[in-house]
């Protein structure tokens, strides 16, 4: 077995795809994906947040203030319009982004107490609400204005204005601390890159070790040696896991370099908070996690490889494969997701969840254990499987 | 030596395939590629396989090799029921064909190296059994070279190098010239002698009736699945009046 093992090992490292997805993606694509997504994503906003914001306003008169706050909005820029029956059409060609409309009497009655409203016409749905966060510090700074004004008018004091401003408050004393919230913010998509790194590197080494000897005709030579099916089969198998393990190591490793690196940067310093919480031991526990999520997934995929008659359906199924297998992954991600109760059992999801409780720090040996069970029952059942299947002729030389 | 009884392969059907126009070795849900096949080949002996395309040929040697399990019959390797101890059977056996099945991405040493280690062979001797393999076949100055970057006929010069790496009593060959240019097929043709001079059972398969002539003591014949002819190459060009392939056609339906 050992020397098969031998033989796929040295194939997958002499292969220029599976290198690819093994070392080069998660070392440098993926950080510098993620990194490249993260400050584009950041420019985009702030560009969007600085961008000028052509408007038009229909009853100035009724409220100079207003009017006024508005011309000294962030990027404000006035264009005339002939009438409001304009508007619509004048948003939709972007002619302007923002219309309002302040009816007759507004300043009156706010001076007489009494609620005033104007209109605000513009498109909310936009991922990044700059208009509407404009407007919404034009209405908090007049309305603050608005009441001192009213209250000062019955004679209420400055601390008594204050009072009825903001009658009272919340102090938050967090039972988290800074790793356990950091922790939970990055364990969102951390056990999703990790796992999707180490899926994809199994991915091609499962095609290239099953159905790829098939099409090119080596697995019958393979057969002929004087090793027993069963042990060619798990020789192969955990060539397959093993690509996905490095593939994992190497992106951990990547992943903590780039994030040390990145915490020099300006307003990045948070980072070195969530490094300065992962030491060895919870490397070693995202370790110890992956290997077993490694072997499901190298099961599966290998026997996928195996039954497929070519390269090309063996990477078909292995893509609809792959949509599968994110999805309890994609389960850990759901808000209010915890490793507790019956998720605790489920594979892939599980480890998911513990590794965002390594990060968090609140991993407890318990939770551990039953990660760590559940997922090796799994993956002995699912090797068996593995290896029963490919044993069989009717798969070996399925064609 | 070699010695096929009653040797049978069956293969189930797939559904498609039963609705379709029925073939004669069809029989309900199964597909008989070989029926009760029967032929033996001593040490020192070159058996010749012919038959037409899709006679049952690849099969027969596939289940030779151990690479399939027969449904029937029964195969003996150098006394060893192969049926019962096919990995110890495996041991006595090499196989090569016309696709030669080595890793491209491996060196021609570290593809022979594989099979002997395989086989048991390990350090020293395994590497100056490589080398004197290399130098047999003259390939010395290809060895560390990958297989993908040979050629056709430098492939197969490999590959029978490491069918050979273990020593095997019998070697089993399906159709080791094909597409093979005249000195690739002559390498061929030399090793099947050298085999045979060294007292290994040889038994291949093949289209070309003169490589049977050349080779060849002993032919067997299959014809959809079943034999039609096991004899002396001479008995066989006495069916055909003195002509081989007269002899052969005149053993087909």
């Amino acid at each position: 077995m050992w020397i098969v093992l031998l033989k796929e090992l040295r194939e997958i490292l002499r292969e220029r795809r599976t290198l690819i997805v093994m070392l080069l993606v998660p070392a440098l694509l993926m950080p510098l994906l993620m990194g490249g997504l993260g400050a584009l994503g950041g420019m985009m906003a702030q560009k969007e947040m600085n961008k000028p914001v052509p408007y038009a306003v229909f009853g100035a008169a009724n409220s100079p203030a207003f009017a006024n706050a508005l011309a000294n909005m962030d990027g404000a820029r006035q264009i005339p319009l002939a009438s409001p029956a304009g508007i619509a059409a004048a948003l939709a060609d972007e002619t302007i982004l923002l219309a309002v409309e302040i009816p007759a009497g507004f300043d009156a009655d706010l001076a007489a107490g009494k609620p005033a409203s104007v209109k605000a016409y513009y498109n909310d749905a936009v991922s990044v609400d700059v208009v509407g966060k404009r407007l919404k510090t034009i209405k908090d700074t007049l309305a603050t204005e608005v009441r001192r004004h009213y209250l000062a008018s019955r004679g209420l004091s400055a601390a008594q204005q204050d009072f009825a401003s903001k009658p009272f408050d919340i102090t938050v004393v967090s039972s988290a601390n800074e790793r356990e919230r950091l922790g939970e913010m990055i364990g969102i998509f951390l056990p999703y890159i990790l796992l999707m790194t180490s899926i994809s590197a199994c991915m091609v080494a499962a095609l290239d070790t099953g159905a790829g000897e098939k099409e090119r005709g080596t697995l019958e030579s393979l057969l002929l040696l004087p090793v027993s099916r069963a042990h060619l089969v798990l020789a192969k198998f955990t060539a397959v896991a093993l690509t996905g393990i490095i593939a994992g190591a190497v992106q951990v490793i990547s992943m903590a370099v780039w994030l040390a690196l990145a915490s020099h940067i300006d307003g990045m310093a948070f980072l070195a908070t969530i490094l300065s919480g992962i030491g060895a031991r919870e490397f070693a526990l995202i370790a110890l996690l992956v290997l077993p999520a490694n072997a499901i997934v190298a099961a599966i995929l290998l026997t996928v490889s195996f039954i497929a008659r070519t390269y090309k359906e063996a990477s078909s199924y292995s893509g609809q494969l792959m949509f599968l297998l994110v999805i309890p992954v994609a389960l850990s991600m759901l808000p209010g997701m915890k490793l507790a109760s019956a998720w605790a059992w489920m594979p892939v999801t599980n480890i998911s969840l513990a590794i965002k409780e390594v990060l968090k720090g609140t991993l407890t040996l318990s939770g551990l254990g039953i990660v760590l069970l559940s997922t090796l029952l799994a993956s002995v059942l699912l090797i068996r499987v593995c290896v029963h299947l490919c044993q069989q002729e009717k798969v070996l030389f399925r064609s | 030596m070699i010695r096929v009884s009653q040797l049978s392969k069956q293969f189930p059907l797939p559904k498609k395939k039963r609705e379709s126009t029925p073939d004669p070795r069809e029989d309900g849900r199964v597909f008989h590629a070989v029926r009760q096949v029967s032929f033996h080949c001593a040490a020192g002996e070159v058996l010749g396989l012919l038959g037409p395309n899709g006679a049952g040929k690849t099969t027969t040697l596939r289940m030779l090799s151990t690479a399939l399990v027969p449904s029937g019959g029964s195969i003996e390797v150098n006394g060893i029921a192969l049926e019962k101890e096919s990995l110890e059977a495996r041991r006595h056996v090499g196989f090569l064909s016309g696709s030669t099945a080595l890793y491209g991405r491996l060196s021609v040493r570290e593809n022979i190296s594989l099979f002997g280690e395989a086989h048991g062979l390990r350090g020293a001797a395994l590497n100056s059994k490589i080398d004197a393999l290399l130098e047999r076949l003259d390939m010395t100055s290809y060895a560390g070279r990958r297989v993908e970057t040979l050629s056709a006929g430098m492939k197969q010069r490999a590959a029978i190098a490491r069918t050979a790496i273990h020593d095997p009593k019998v070697m089993i060959l399906d159709e080791p010239t094909t597409g093979l240019d005249i000195l690739g097929a002559s390498v061929v043709m030399d090793f099947i002698r050298d085999c045979r001079d060294r007292g290994t059972a040889v038994v291949f398969s093949t289209h070309h009736l003169h490589e049977v002539e050349a080779l060849c003591h002993r032919v067997a014949i299959i014809q959809r699945g079943t034999s039609v002819f096991e004899g002396s190459v001479d008995e066989l060009r006495e069916r055909g009046q003195g002509d081989l392939a007269t002899g052969y056609l005149a053993c087909l339906d």
